[in-house]
């Protein structure tokens, strides 16, 4: 292939056929590495593809598991309320995230290129959006944890303390001060993640507020949609 | 359910056979030698986790470029993720060359190859791997999801942005030498 030349595809097709004879991807020995595939190590891309909806269930889950104990503990109404809305937000998170593996888990890796890697890109946005309001909206869940915490814990410490030992006017301050906080926190991540470098899971996580892991994800979808439509 | 030996050897069989071509995938979606080997890995694991759904009156070429390049794109989405590399507008060279292996004067016309490659983008870069495998229309629509007629639009702008990318590596390529 000559560049002086005006390029034709067979050109690149002979360089192609030459390629391969000094091609040095090493694929691992064959036997060995079927060896290790029925022992059922390795890696796939339904696998690597469930591992972040999997870590979102549990985390979720987990915080599920709280919100239900603290609010079986709490003697106060507008506590009770609250929580009750937080349980009901991780238990929408919770089938969000079983829907999505249910759709990784029947995703087919021999479908057409287009086909599973639209799925993967649908998958991958509805959790970064996900992520990015349970990040945004994180300040506004530590008030009713926090209060209910303090609460049981001066309960064990003195009887007849607890529940109720916080205003109406604390909580809701409370939660203005969270509202507040979720709008930095929003605010920061547009400005500050630029400045980050590296891979670091704090930039990671700043990408994800500031709505550019979602910017990045649908723009790879509209790509999808175009390459099939042009 | 445990696979048999048979289908072990089916699979051993079908993959030597077809080894060549997995390796061009390999090569041209990896970037380090590291990164080959993980992706040849990842897809082999692949393959085999799907063999089962493989329907023996299809062709296996068709079959195993889907799942190649199915995991191929996601490994290069997901490690240009983790390394922050804007690859839209990159034209280094892949890093082909083996360190033990001296230069030898064929390299050229392949490096310059990688470079035009690695310019394009994944779904561009797998359309035009199966054209220089001398894959049909239809077989390049079939493992794509797009119509025979589509892919050959795409290839027509593919050759046009290469050879605009040719013009335009051709300096530094003279440069280098």
């Amino acid at each position: 292939m000559n560049p002086d030349h005006d390029l034709e595809l067979a050109d690149l097709q002979a360089a192609w056929a030459k390629l391969d004879t000094h091609s040095l991807a090493q694929l691992p020995r064959l036997a060995a590495a079927t060896d290790a595939l029925v022992e059922d190590r390795a890696q796939t891309l339904v696998r690597r593809a469930m591992v972040m909806p999997t870590v979102d269930m549990i985390g979720t889950g987990a915080a599920l598991v709280g919100c239900i104990a603290t609010a079986a503990h709490t003697g106060s109404t507008i506590y009770f309320v609250c929580l009750s809305l937080v349980i009901a937000c991780l238990a929408g998170l919770i089938v969000a995230s079983a829907l999505q593996l249910a759709a990784l888990a029947h995703l087919d890796a021999a479908a057409p290129i287009l086909t599973a890697q639209r799925q993967l890109a649908r998958a991958r946005s509805i959790r970064i959006f996900e992520w990015k309001w349970v990040l945004l909206l994180s300040p506004l869940l530590w008030t009713p944890f926090l209060v209910v915490c303090v609460e049981q814990l001066l309960a064990g410490l003195r009887d007849g303390a607890a529940p109720g030992i916080f205003s109406a006017q604390f909580v809701v301050a409370s939660l203005a001060i969270g509202a507040a906080a979720s709008l930095v926190l929003w605010w920061i991540s547009g400005k500050v993640a630029a400045h980050f470098g590296g891979t670091s899971f704090v930039h990671n996580l700043l990408d994800d507020l500031a709505g550019r892991n979602l910017s990045k994800a649908r723009d790879f979808l509209a790509r999808l949609d175009r390459f099939e439509r042009d | 359910m445990p696979p048999t030996t048979a289908q072990k050897e089916q699979f051993t069989k079908l993959l030597t056979e077809h080894e060549a071509a997995l390796r061009k995938v390999v090569l041209t979606y990896g970037v380090t030698h590291a990164d080959r080997e993980d992706l040849s890995q990842e897809i082999l694991a692949q393959l085999w986790a799907s063999f089962g759904t493989y329907d023996r009156s299809r062709p296996f070429s068709t079959w195993m470029y889907r799942v190649a390049l199915n995991v191929a794109i996601s490994h290069v989405r997901a490690t240009t993720r983790r390394r922050r590399v804007i690859t839209e507008v990159d034209t280094s060279p892949l890093d082909t060359t083996d360190p033990r292996q001296t230069p030898n004067s064929d390299e050229e016309p392949t490096t310059l190859l990688q470079r035009l490659i690695a310019a394009l983008d994944e779904l561009d870069r797998a359309l035009l791997l199966l054209h220089l495998e001398q894959r049909s229309y239809q077989e390049i629509a079939d493992v794509m999801g797009l119509s025979a007629s589509n892919v050959g639009t795409r290839l027509n702008r593919i050759r046009n942005r290469l050879r605009e990318l040719a013009a335009t590596t051709k300096e530094p390529h003279k440069e280098s030498r």
